[in-house]
This record gives structure tokens, C-alpha cells and sequence, in this order.
């Protein structure tokens, strides 16, 4: 797609909102930056940055059940840490516990995963400088645009 | 969280893969990469590049129909937009649908429109207007640090 720069944000609809900007905001430490209202005044979005470029958009009032992972539809997001073991180590400072522990991916990226507390799944990768993505970027750049034959 | 980067993927799952396949690399541009199969050769996933260090994961095999906006879980993502009417136009010669800018107008205050893919997954478009309010927000909060 021409002129996109990136991910802008992802949106989350959550059934209880306390609960969550608990997790996101005050345990994990992604500053809130604004919430919009509705008309009537009632909550619309509450804004959580990521980076200068990457926000998190946290909606109230979902009913349901989380979609489990096989579920049609938008399942998980990931965020890349430059250093795992740094950010393992704020994770358990924070008292945020691993859902899934820490592996080297079949890509070659270290990867481990965290759940909010509603059940949506945030994966943490570090890239690694051999994994299979980054070779696949070069040799996009580089190829003929095919993929990266693994 | 101090060590977190950004976000670098964001993973879709898809019933009808072929179709969904072709809407994100052939429709919206966005070239495959990589690919991985399961131990039993079945396919496992496809990489979908957006930007060097961002990308779709599209997954295969999905159950279910498509949720509600009101249910819990992700339920969209956006896009940055340098320049949206660009973006718009090169849209338009693909033949993709989108949401009209001019009835887009967003409470934040910045330029937007969407695209809905074959699965019903939205995905907004927003180009960022240095008086929309994650701009000014983004001012406040360094300001205050």
C-alpha cells in the first residue's frame, strides 16, 4: 500500500475497562494520552502510547467471551523488545507472569508470550539478526520480489 | 513497558486463505516474505510485509464467523498514512473499496478512511494532522516528562 509508514494502532474491546488500563497503563506503563467521549458522554476510547507513531485504542462495553485463538478474525498482536531478557526481567518486577515461556521460533526469533487480563495475547519477539524474517526482508529487497524460499 | 519497541505484527485469522491471500498482497500490496509450514507440510502461516520491522502474520484453518464490533478482542487495526489521498488513488486502480475521507471525519481530528477486508476485518486509514489529538497529546506528554 503506497505512503504507509507503519502500524498506527491496534483497538481493543474490553468488557472491563478498570481492569485492563489496570494492566496496560499502570502495570505495564503505557502512558494514557486522551480519551473521546461519546455524545451522550459516556466513555468511547481511552488513547495509550505505545511509541510517538503507535498507539493502543482501548474501547469499553464488549459482551462476549474472548475469541480463542483459532477464531476467525484479528487474534493476537506482538511487540518487539530489543533486549528479552531486559524485558523479562520488567516483566517480573511488574508482576506480569509469562503465558507461555520463553523459546527461540522456528523463525529464529526469541519469543514469549503475556495474556491482559481479559485473555488477549501479547507475543514479545526479539529479533534475532539470522531469523528467517530478517533474511525474507533482505531478500525481498534484494530478489526478484518472491518470497524467501524456507 | 520501557522495552517494548513497537508493535511489530499484528496476526489475522483466516477462513478462506487463498482469497484473503490475495486481497492483502494483490489488493493492498503488501508483499509475502516468508512462509512456514507445519512438521505434517500443511500450511502454518504466511508474512505479509508492511514496513521492514512491521508485518501481518496471516494464519489459516479460522473457525467461527466473524464477531461483532461490541465483542471483546482485537477488532481493528489502523494504519499511518502519509499522504491518504495518495494512498486513496493508488486504492482506487486496485479496485479496492473504501470508506469515503470526507464522511470520515474522526473526533481526533485527523484525515481517515478504511478498507474492510474479504473477512470483514477493518482496517483504518488515518493520516495524522499536526492538530489532531494524539499530536497534541504526544506535545503535552514530553513536555511533562
Amino acid at each position: 500500500m503506497k505512503t504507509v509508514t507503519g502500524i498506527g494502532h491496534v483497538a481493543l474491546r474490553v468488557r472491563d475497562i478498570d481492569a485492563v488500563l489496570a494492566f496496560y497503563r499502570d502495570t505495564l506503563g503505557f502512558a494514557e494520552m486522551f480519551r473521546m467521549h461519546q455524545d451522550d458522554g459516556s466513555l468511547w476510547i481511552v488513547y495509550l502510547r505505545m511509541t510517538d507513531t503507535q498507539f493502543i485504542e482501548i474501547f469499553p462495553d464488549g459482551t462476549g467471551d474472548t475469541p480463542g485463538r483459532d477464531q476467525i478474525g484479528l487474534t493476537h498482536v506482538c511487540w518487539t523488545v530489543d533486549d528479552m531478557d531486559a524485558a523479562l526481567a520488567e516483566l517480573a518486577e511488574r508482576g506480569v507472569p509469562l503465558t507461555t515461556p520463553l523459546r527461540r521460533g522456528r523463525s529464529g526469533n526469541l519469543q514469549a508470550w503475556i495474556t491482559d487480563p481479559e485473555g488477549n495475547r501479547v507475543e514479545l519477539m526479539q529479533m534475532s539478526p539470522e531469523s528467517y524474517q530478517l533474511l525474507a526482508i533482505e531478500h525481498l529487497r534484494q530478489g526478484d520480489g518472491t518470497p524467501l524460499p524456507v | 513497558m520501557i522495552g517494548a519497541l513497537e508493535i511489530g505484527h499484528v496476526a489475522i485469522r483466516a477462513r478462506d486463505f487463498e482469497t484473503m491471500l490475495d486481497f492483502y498482497t494483490q489488493k493492498l500490496g503488501f508483499p509475502e516474505f516468508l512462509r512456514f509450514n507445519t512438521p505434517e507440510g500443511k500450511l502454518r502461516l504466511v508474512y505479509l510485509r508492511i514496513t521492514d520491522t512491521q508485518c501481518i502474520e496471516l494464519f489459516p484453518d479460522a473457525v467461527g464467523d466473524p464477531l461483532p464490533k461490541n465483542h471483546p478482542g482485537v477488532f481493528h487495526i489502523c494504519l499511518t498514512i502519509d499522504d491518504l489521498d495518495a494512498t486513496l488513488a493508488d486504492l482506487a486502480s486496485r479496485d479496492v473499496a473504501f470508506n469515503d475521507p470526507a464522511k470520515s471525519t474522526r473526533a481526533d481530528g485527523n484525515r481517515a478512511s478504511g478498507v474492510t477486508d474479504p473477512e470483514g476485518n477493518y482496517i483504518e486509514l488515518i493520516q495524522m494532522l499536526p492538530t489532531g489529538a494524539q499530536t497534541q497529546a504526544l506535545q503535552r506528554f514530553h513536555a511533562g516528562r
